[in-house]
């Protein structure tokens, strides 16, 4: 794991319905549905599922993802990743085996 | 519990609505608006900001909660802790230094959460008091009867007494050699 002492971990089984909104990380192994908007980096881990709409500079995929993603810098998408959405970023990567339905906008802010 | 079990909201994150859980542990850095409904432990640490109602197996507040808490085992609020809001729990653990605010309930309301040592002071409790009405009862028992029912007994038999023996008298056209003596029962009797 990449996350710091003072980043937020949501677990397997909890579920938050809601907004989530701060300026650190997160890594969500459990369910969000709402809206996530971090100012650091965002991890859906593999068991993580997100029906959220996702803001960070950086989101990595490995969970599902029901939504948008708007990254100010990065979207990687992991082989184990489940994306149906639109998702725009300054770089987007998308691994082998990953699944991904939407639209794409790269490049510019 | 593993680390994989437990949640974690990070200082500077804000979280608008629910949260719900099984088994697992939940603690709070940061802020939460909404409710809270996990199986495990919620611990809100020194600096953590919480609005809403929870319900937990055990909660410890070390930062600020405004809302009303529910636990099934034990609710525990240290010295740094600011509680705004009922509090319901089988245990309750407050720290100097702790302010609350609100109403307590520690009725046995959830008797299937009664852990071992509360039922052993609910066992201990029972047998004194039923030892000490046993104790009780035979004193009362025996003030009762003597007490009350004898000038009950006494009123009852005066009257008869006085108005049989007023027609006695009355009968006997008062023979003086036959009254003296009726005279002197009555005396007796009253007596007595």
């Amino acid at each position: 794991m990449h996350h710091t002492e003072n980043d937020t971990i949501i677990a397997e089984h909890i579920v938050i319905e809601g907004e989530i909104v701060g300026s650190a990380g997160i890594v969500v192994e459990g369910r969000v549905k709402g809206k996530i908007a971090m100012a650091g980096r965002i991890d859906i881990a593999e068991s993580g599922q997100v029906d959220a709409t996702i803001e960070a500079p950086e989101v990595h995929v490995a969970g599902q993802v029901t939504g948008n993603i708007i990254a100010v810098d990065r979207i990687q998408m992991e082989s184990t990743c489940r994306m149906i959405g639109n998702a725009k970023a300054k770089r987007i990567l998308i691994a082998d085996g990953a699944y991904f339905a939407g639209n794409v906008e790269m490049g510019s802010n | 519990m593993s680390d994989a079990q437990t949640t974690v909201i990070g200082a500077s994150i804000i979280i608008t609505g629910n949260i719900v859980g099984e088994d697992d542990d939940l603690i709070i850095r940061g802020r939460v608006e909404g409710a809270i409904q996990v199986g495990g432990t919620v611990t809100i640490e020194e600096h953590g900001i919480v609005k809403a109602d929870i319900d937990a197996s055990e909660i410890v507040v070390h930062g600020i909660l405004v809302g009303n808490i529910e636990s099934a085992e034990r609710v525990e609020i240290g010295s740094t802790g600011r509680v705004v809001g009922n509090i319901k729990t089988e245990r309750l653990v407050i720290q100097p230094g702790a302010r609350v605010r609100g109403e307590i309930d520690m009725s046995d309301a959830k008797v299937a959460h009664v852990s071992i040592p509360s039922h052993k002071k609910v066992e201990t409790l029972d047998a004194s008091t039923t030892a000490l009405a046993r104790a009780a009862l035979p004193r009362l028992g025996s003030r009762l009867p003597e007490r009350r029912p004898t000038p009950v007994e006494t009123v009852v038999k005066r009257t008869p007494v006085n108005i049989k023996d007023a027609a006695k008298a009355k009968a006997t056209a008062a023979a003086a050699a036959v009254a003296e003596p009726t005279k002197k029962a009555v005396g007796r009797r009253r007596r007595g």
